[in-house]
């Protein structure tokens, strides 16, 4: 078959995002991709599954140049749900919601979780009309998606992995990281191999019984089962008895975990579909403040999971181009979130209405 | 209109549980994205007429346009995992919540598998006779295809749009099988596989499906280049 003409359309073209204008729900269709660095600020402890005791990092199977890697990630999920959990914050916040523990199970579950078919309804015939009332309501659904009564509703946010950036993905043709992120690497920590990132570490859940001054704590009582049960241990182990060993023996835990090191910087994507500026404005929103305190993964109380924004670019994918601009809702004093605030305070008494009856 | 091979490079890995996807039925999701038509595509709504840039066939049944050709390479498994935010419900929940079942009900906590593959060559191809940059137009706003796009899956890195010779029975049919969905006496079909199953969008509305000869190339023709080229 003779080839007679190829076209190419690059997914991630250009145009400068535009400013919202004043009206917060004139339609103005584009699709919004915004590419972030972000460096751990702690050691990232994301983990996919054990083996053993051992907690083993989330990894992501690529195809790079002669075969295969499998690269470190924070998972889309995890940074999805740091987006809808912060958005969810500060539609709550604008409603004047958060002055007391008030949400129901069903409010909780939709706005933190996007909710659950609960089955009632005529799953046959949808609302438009509900559904656009719900997403008037609670403008996050509109982006997240999420399920409500009868429906399913679709978000509109694609949300990547957060990728180590890392020598395998080094290179711009492969796709995984553009071009401007690994320049940005390169100058600065430098770019390594993936294995040299992970860590291997190992903490011990530790028996307070094993511990004299605690035990002078205990009754007296305890005091004698945990000493008779001590020299019983003792004994197992003297006379070799495996199964008086492992009744006996204390509770103490040594467990091991990979995580990412501290330093290492990791690619994000985002996409978005936004149809007014209102919708524009609660993804700038759900970026900006998950960015301000990024928190990922497990072992958050002994000092993992920070994430810090580093840069950023934005576009909007309307037709191919080139250009790239740092995203304007992460600059400093970047008026982001005020369309969504007024928006939700014209309407906090029926916000709280309608999450006080919710079926989600 | 003009015979034209699209192909899409798939950057990661991407989830098609129900099969490959419909050219015809992905511009009509592109068209509503654009045109900001609201989800969720119920048969009334996805049945009104939708124009894509993509002959029909003479009897106006369906579009000259053939599902995606792929061949996987590599199958993994990962998991859906849905938790009740707990922790919230700790600190926000009113005073009358004062348990919740994480075990069953609507707040269960569930980990679902989720078979995801890689494609070789990273690549889907569809064949169809349309108008090739209103069909480029559409598809540079489609940046992800399959399931669980909203977390990476699917992401599409560029889209080719090419000018081909078309063969007989293009684009619907190869070597006697069928590309797409079609009725059994399709001219050109040779002993096709026939299954229930719909003829136009959307595919998923049961309640439509009838015997329809359906693409065997996924067992029987597993090289989309020998298509292609």
């Amino acid at each position: 078959m003779a080839k007679k003409k190829a076209e190419t359309t690059e997914t991630t073209g250009e145009e400068r995002a535009t400013e919202a204008p004043p009206q917060s729900g004139t339609f103005l269709f584009e699709k919004k991709r915004y590419e972030f660095v972000l460096r751990a600020e702690q050691p990232i402890a994301h983990h996919s599954a054990n083996d053993g005791n051992e907690a083993i990092a989330f990894r992501r199977r690529v195809r790079v140049r002669g075969g295969w890697a499998e690269i470190p990630i924070i998972t889309a999920d995890t940074m999805r749900h740091g987006m809808r959990e912060a958005a969810a914050f500060a539609v709550l916040s604008a409603a004047n919601m958060l002055t007391g523990a008030n949400l129901s199970e069903a409010a909780i579950r939709l706005l933190f979780a996007g909710g659950m078919v609960t089955g009632r309804g005529d799953a046959g015939s949808i609302s438009l009309d509900r559904y656009r009332e719900l997403c008037e309501l609670v403008p996050t659904m509109a982006l997240f998606g999420g399920c409500c009564d009868n429906r399913v509703i679709p978000g509109r946010l694609v949300v990547e992995d957060a990728m180590l950036v890392c020598t395998e993905v080094a290179d711009d043709r492969l796709g995984y990281v553009p071009a401007w992120a690994l320049d940005l690497a390169r100058d600065g920590v430098g770019i390594d191999v993936s294995v040299h990132h992970v860590e291997d570490e190992q903490r011990v859940r530790m028996d307070p019984t094993m511990h004299p001054e605690r035990r002078l704590l205990m009754s007296p009582d305890a005091q004698v089962s945990v000493t008779n049960r001590l020299q019983a241990s003792e004994q197992a182990h003297q006379t070799n008895d495996a199964l008086a060993r492992e009744e006996t023996k204390s509770s103490m835990m040594p467990r091991r975990f990979e995580r990412v090191a501290a330093g290492s910087l990791f690619f994000w994507a985002i996409e978005a579909n936004t149809y007014t500026p209102l919708d524009a404005d609660v993804l700038n929103v759900a970026v900006s403040a998950f960015l301000h305190n990024a928190r990922v993964g497990g072992k958050r109380g002994t000092g993992h999971g920070l994430l810090r924004h580093v840069e950023s670019r934005g576009v909007s994918i309307l037709r191919p181009a080139e250009e790239r601009a740092p995203v304007a809702a992460l600059a400093k004093d970047a008026p982001v979130g005020v369309m969504l605030r007024a928006h939700i305070e014209d309407r906090a008494d029926r916000i709280r209405d309608f999450l006080r009856g919710v079926n989600a | 209109m003009t015979p034209l091979r699209i192909r899409a490079h798939i950057r990661s890995q991407i989830a098609l549980p129900n099969g490959p996807p419909a050219l015809d039925s992905l511009l009509i999701a592109l068209a509503c994205e654009r045109e900001g038509i609201p989800p969720p595509p119920t048969p009334q709504l996805a049945r009104r007429d939708i124009p894509i840039p993509v002959a029909m066939e003479p009897g106006g049944r369906f579009h000259l346009a053939s599902f995606g050709v792929y061949v996987p390479e590599v199958f993994e498994n990962r998991f859906v995992n849905r938790r009740f935010p707990l922790d919230i419900a700790q600190d926000w929940g009113e005073p009358k919540l004062r348990t919740v079942r994480i075990n069953g009900g609507s707040c269960k906590t569930y980990r679902l598998p989720l078979e995801v593959m890689h494609l070789a060559g990273d690549q889907i191809l569809w064949f169809c006779q349309g108008d090739p940059d209103a069909i480029r137009a559409l598809l540079s706003v489609c940046t992800s295809l399959g399931k669980k796009r909203g977390v990476g899956l699917g992401r599409v890195r560029a889209w080719e749009t090419d000018k081909i010779e078309p063969w007989d029975g293009f684009p619907v049919v190869y070597k006697g099988q069928a590309l797409r969905n079609l009725p059994p006496d399709w001219p050109g079909l040779v002993n096709p596989r026939v299954a229930m199953r719909v003829l136009s969008p959307p595919y998923t509305d049961k309640l439509r499906e009838e015997p329809l000869a359906t693409p065997s190339w996924m067992t029987e023709a597993r090289d989309p280049q020998r298509i292609a080229c």
